[in-house]
């Protein structure tokens, strides 16, 4: 009796020991600001990667993949020391994060030392990808969002006059401001001032007493909610009555709403997704059921823009031969082609997905879907 | 420039200002009778703030009602940070008691950041607020003449308590020198409570006002407001009471002067705000109303 289950263990062990029998673990490591400023955007990216996560965890070969979510705190230290953290003890196989430009930025190099692949969801300075070998993204670079603003403003809002309002704390900020500087002017139109604030600043009214004097038609401001939403506030507060256009950092925390009320209605934003535009693959619309089910609200961009940076990683996983080679890994995922993801049909060029861009206008606290942009 | 510009950014500067002042007489206050830079003040305006905020949104009582919670909330963090933090190192070096002071700080900010979450939350302002008035090309709301109008009644009616009352004797008193107060008599403690009791109920209507103005609260909002006040309260001349409204209004005018002149430089207004104040302390170190760092009080 003794010896047979001695013989029986030790032949469990040699199955344990056996690999290719018995389905392994992948990582995922995910960095995303749950708390702090920006602790709104991480909060709403995560539901869409968790929905997306309970609809397909495991990969081809019957390996499951395993999430490690950290929380970047809003800062770029701490996205810094989570990246490592991630590289170091747990043995990720690939990152997805950490949402924010800067955030990122200060995370890619870590990564790519270590040749793990990074692919972010939504981070769209133009500096993210460059001369990165594991750095990819699921959105655009803001050298396409600054250009469809700065048309949107030319063509559509009929504005050549702007003010720039720019967040210097912000890389996203003043990169995605230089780009529609500069693609507003080939368009005709003209940056009367260009005014810089610091996120965190809660008192906008001396700046915005000096913009009223200038009379302006159109604000362009590519900055964060809790920022955007107190300038709405205070703006109105002022009186003054010009179009404001603004990005996807705008509307995607809804403390924009709250704190702006009705001092946001009849905003422009570009935005990276949105949910009332034709849906061009069959995962879209399950998603949208899906996620509108469970949280009884609109897709949220980051939410779905997460959702399919977690898809392509895992079709790179699938389309390699050993699924935890983060090397294969990342040359599957920077050569996905056609891919039909959540957000829609997923392209990457040199780490830059391809893709449209949309334009909403707040109405009754909420984006109302105008256009789509394609490139 | 023009006129109407000015007058509205003159009415920025004092509306910005004011807040300042309420919080900054917390700072000399404390300073006045502990010696102590108290770090915890800002971020007992912060908790006043989020207390206004939770008996408005989870409660859901009115705003006046959010606003006596706020205060007595605020008082009752303010005498238990005393009581438990401060006062067991009453007869410890200054520097112990500094630290302490920021570790409260760290305390309240963290213990927010959690039961709130940590996002920036919006502060629902009641309606009354966000009235307009037109008063010819120039456009107020009604904290913009509420803020200052309450902020002199405090100051006043602080006056009023310190020289002319006996508790603010015993508190001026305690400013010069502890022990021998203590063996007239007057329970030292009981004074200090009350010096905290002060500043915490201002700190919380200055957190209140500042909900007001500016919606989004976020536990770290006191680091930076605190700082700016501290500021002030070191710029009018720290102990001095009227010294710290005075520092306050300067700084909030300072900042919005910066924006209003030059509005290239929004950026750097913090520096300059700040970069004002060494100049001013370089000419005269004891600050504006600090006449004489031993001999003089409030």
């Amino acid at each position: 009796m003794k010896i047979s289950k001695k013989i029986l263990s030790l032949a469990a062990a040699t199955l344990l020991g056996s690999t290719s029998l018995i389905a392994k673990e992948v990582k995922i490591g995910v960095i995303m600001p749950m708390s702090g400023p920006v602790g709104g955007y991480g909060q709403s990216a995560n539901k869409g990667l968790e929905i997306m996560y309970t609809m397909n965890s495991t990969l081809d070969n019957g390996d499951t993949v395993k999430l490690v979510l950290m929380d970047n705190k809003s800062d770029k230290i701490e996205s810094a020391n989570a990246a490592s953290k991630l590289v170091s003890s747990e043995k990720v196989t690939a990152i997805i994060g950490a949402l924010t430009s800067t955030n990122t930025m200060a995370m890619t190099k870590i990564a790519e030392d270590a040749k793990i692949p990074v692919v972010a969801p939504v981070a769209t300075n133009i500096l993210v990808t460059k001369r990165k070998d594991f750095v990819s993204r699921v959105c655009f670079s803001d050298a396409f969002q600054g250009a469809v603003a700065a048309n949107f403003a030319v063509n559509e809002l009929k504005e050549k006059k702007a003010i720039l309002i720019r967040d210097v704390k912000l890389d996203y900020s003043i990169g995605i401001a230089k780009i529609f500087k500069k693609e507003y002017r080939k368009l005709g139109g003209k940056v009367i001032k260009t005014l810089d604030i610091n996120q965190g600043d809660s008192d906008f009214k001396a700046l915005l007493s000096s913009i009223k004097s200038l009379n302006p038609s159109l604000i362009f401001m590519p900055i964060y909610s809790s920022e955007a939403g107190l300038i709405a506030k205070q703006a109105k507060q002022l009186g003054i009555t010009a179009k404001f256009l603004g990005t996807d950092g705008m509307t995607a925390d809804k403390v924009f709403y709250q704190t702006g009320g009705d001092a946001v209605e009849g905003f422009y934003g570009t935005n990276l997704f949105s949910s009332d535009a034709p849906k061009a693959t069959k995962l879209s619309k399950i998603f949208d059921t899906r996620y509108t089910e469970i949280h009884k609200e609109k897709v949220h961009p980051f939410g779905v823009l997460t959702a399919d940076a977690y898809n392509v990683i895992v079709a790179a996983m699938n389309r390699c031969k050993d699924p935890s080679n983060s090397v294969c890994v990342n040359k599957n995922i920077r050569a996905t082609k056609n891919f039909k993801g959540a957000s829609g049909i997923i392209t990457l060029e040199n780490g830059d997905a391809i893709r449209s861009a949309v334009i909403n206008k707040i109405q009754n606290g909420a984006e109302k879907y105008l256009t789509t942009v394609n490139p | 420039m023009d006129i109407a510009t000015l007058l509205q950014q003159l009415i920025n500067g004092i509306s910005l200002g004011s807040m300042y002042a309420l919080i900054a007489i917390g700072y000399t206050m404390v300073y006045g009778v502990l010696r102590l830079i108290n770090f915890a003040h800002a971020d007992i305006m912060m908790v006043g703030a989020f207390a206004t905020f939770f008996a408005m949104d989870s409660l859901q009582s009115g705003f006046v009602v959010a606003t006596f919670f706020a205060i007595i909330f605020s008082i009752l963090i303010g005498v238990l940070t005393d009581k438990v933090a401060y006062k067991p190192l009453r007869h410890s070096p200054r520097i112990s008691l500094l630290i302490t002071a920021i570790g409260v700080s760290f305390f309240l900010e963290n213990i927010v950041n959690v039961t709130f979450g940590g996002t920036p939350k919006s502060f629902s302002v009641p309606e009354f607020f966000d009235t307009i008035i037109n008063v010819g090309s120039t456009i107020l709301t009604p904290t913009v003449i509420i803020v200052p109008v309450v902020t002199l009644i405090l100051l006043s009616l602080l006056l009023f308590i310190l020289y002319k009352t006996k508790y603010g004797m015993a508190i001026r008193a305690l400013a010069f020198d502890v022990k021998t107060v203590s063996l007239m008599g007057v329970d030292a403690n009981k004074i200090i409570m009350i010096v905290f009791i002060i500043g915490s109920s201002l700190a919380a209507v200055g957190g209140i006002f500042w909900a007001i103005n500016y919606p989004v609260l976020t536990p770290y909002m006191g680091l930076m407001i605190g700082l700016k006040a501290f500021a002030a309260a070191v710029l009018g001349g720290i102990g001095s009471v009227s010294g710290a409204v005075l520092g306050g209004f300067i700084l909030g005018f300072t900042e919005v002067a910066v924006v209003a002149f030059f509005p290239e430089l929004g950026a750097y207004k913090d520096a300059i705000a700040f970069i004002f104040l060494i100049l001013v302390l370089v000419i005269k170190p004891t600050g504006i109303m600090g006449i004489d760092f031993e001999k003089s009080r409030f």
